[in-house]
């Protein structure tokens, strides 16, 4: 048998495209989303994002430096500045015995950004005029961004998603991403940052059935340089559009 | 024998298949390809991950149990599976990157069925 802690696992997919380079028409499909959902962004139509999205794949290379390959395990590594790539290398010397005590996910604990969007999963956005809300099937986390124009009020609390608002610019949601947790991990290789990481998104369709989120993370104290990588998505299929449970504290039932 | 394990070491398997789960799961040994040979004790269909349980011959007349972790009910859904995609006592070939502690168990990779046929779509974790 295995370990009970393998119960714990979280699944995952880290998939790291690097630098964005689409080029893609924009024949975004505009439309008013009905019945009041959906958004008018300074009053001009804007597009609607919801529905439930499957990312699309890269191809499969491993990642300099470790034995662990994900699926597809693509994956530039972040600009870590020296002190956080040792950090960095301390983790994959862990995981090459086996141990995940650098994931936090296999403790249940939530991803946390931008590892939300790294992961290989089923995401339904629900949109309206004044929140746009990402849910994943990976681990049933949810993200919500403010679109009414609000700031973070004070002292409130860091968290595993971050607090998040957005603005439109034409086409594409622009949406900041502030006051994150410094124990998260950035991917599927347990890549360190630091309490002063931010991710913008810049989410665009691409298509009508094609969504687009162009990532710049930023940590000034843990990377060399922004850390940018474009995950794409398409529309599920009808009859294929369905999310399932995923509760990771079912596998706690089982560990005894 | 066929039931025999069979163990097929060194394979490097790189997998560029569908969207399915897979883990964090630095306990499995990706760098290798292991196929076990047994019969299905019980399929845990579980969240976050399903166990696949299989009693695979140790070739002293006993039995012993493998887990077979895989990716979660909803991706293995979309791939084919379901709870009731094997039976109690079915006979099954699973491939597996192996526990590195060398405990029966591993990532499910792909399982077929006594007959040859494939369980699931394309790859099965």
């Amino acid at each position: 048998m295995t370990s009970n802690i393998s119960r714990l696992r979280m699944a995952a997919l880290a998939l790291v495209v690097g630098v964005a380079c689409a080029s893609i028409p924009a024949d975004a499909q505009q439309r008013t989303p009905a019945s009041g959902n959906g958004g008018e962004g300074n009053g001009a139509q804007v597009p609607d994002f919801s529905g439930v999205w499957r990312t699309i794949n890269a191809p499969a290379a491993p990642r300099e430096g470790t034995t662990l390959r994900w699926l597809p395990a693509a994956g530039e590594l972040p600009p870590l500045t020296p002190a956080y790539l040792e950090r960095y290398k301390r983790v994959q010397a862990s995981r090459e015995t086996g141990s995940e005590e650098t994931e936090p996910v296999a403790r249940c604990l939530p991803p946390g950004m931008p590892y939300f969007t790294l992961a290989q999963y089923g995401l339904e956005i629900v949109q309206s005029k004044d929140k746009v809300g990402f849910f994943s099937e990976w681990m049933d986390a949810y993200r919500r961004v403010y679109l009414d124009g609000r700031t973070m009020p004070q002292d409130f609390d860091p968290s595993y998603m971050g607090y998040s608002t957005g603005r439109w610019e034409g086409d594409t949601l622009v949406v900041e991403t502030v006051n994150l947790r410094d124990d998260t991990v950035l991917d599927r290789y347990g890549s360190p940052h630091s309490d002063a990481m931010r991710v913008t998104e810049r989410i665009r369709l691409t298509a009508p059935d094609q969504l687009e989120n162009a990532h710049t993370v930023y940590d000034p104290k843990a990377f060399t340089k922004p850390w940018e990588f474009v995950r794409r998505y398409r529309r599920a299929a009808k009859g294929n559009d369905e999310l399932h449970e995923n509760t990771c504290t079912e596998g706690l039932r089982l560990a005894k | 024998m066929s039931s025999k394990f069979l163990g097929i070491a060194g394979t490097v398997l790189l997998l560029a298949g569908p969207a399915f789960a897979h883990h964090s799961f630095a306990m499995f040994d990706y760098n290798k390809d292991v196929t076990i040979v047994g019969e299905v004790k019980e399929l845990q269909w579980t969240n976050p991950h399903i166990h696949l349980l299989v009693n695979v011959p140790n070739g002293r007349g006993g039995m012993v149990e493998w887990d077979v972790e895989g990716g979660t009910p909803g991706n293995l859904r979309r791939n084919g599976w379901s709870r009731e995609v094997v039976k109690p006592g079915e006979k099954v070939s699973v491939v597996i990157h192996p526990m590195k502690n060398g405990t029966n168990g591993g990532m499910l990779v792909r399982a077929s069925r006594g007959d040859g046929t494939a369980i699931g779509g394309n790859a099965g974790g």
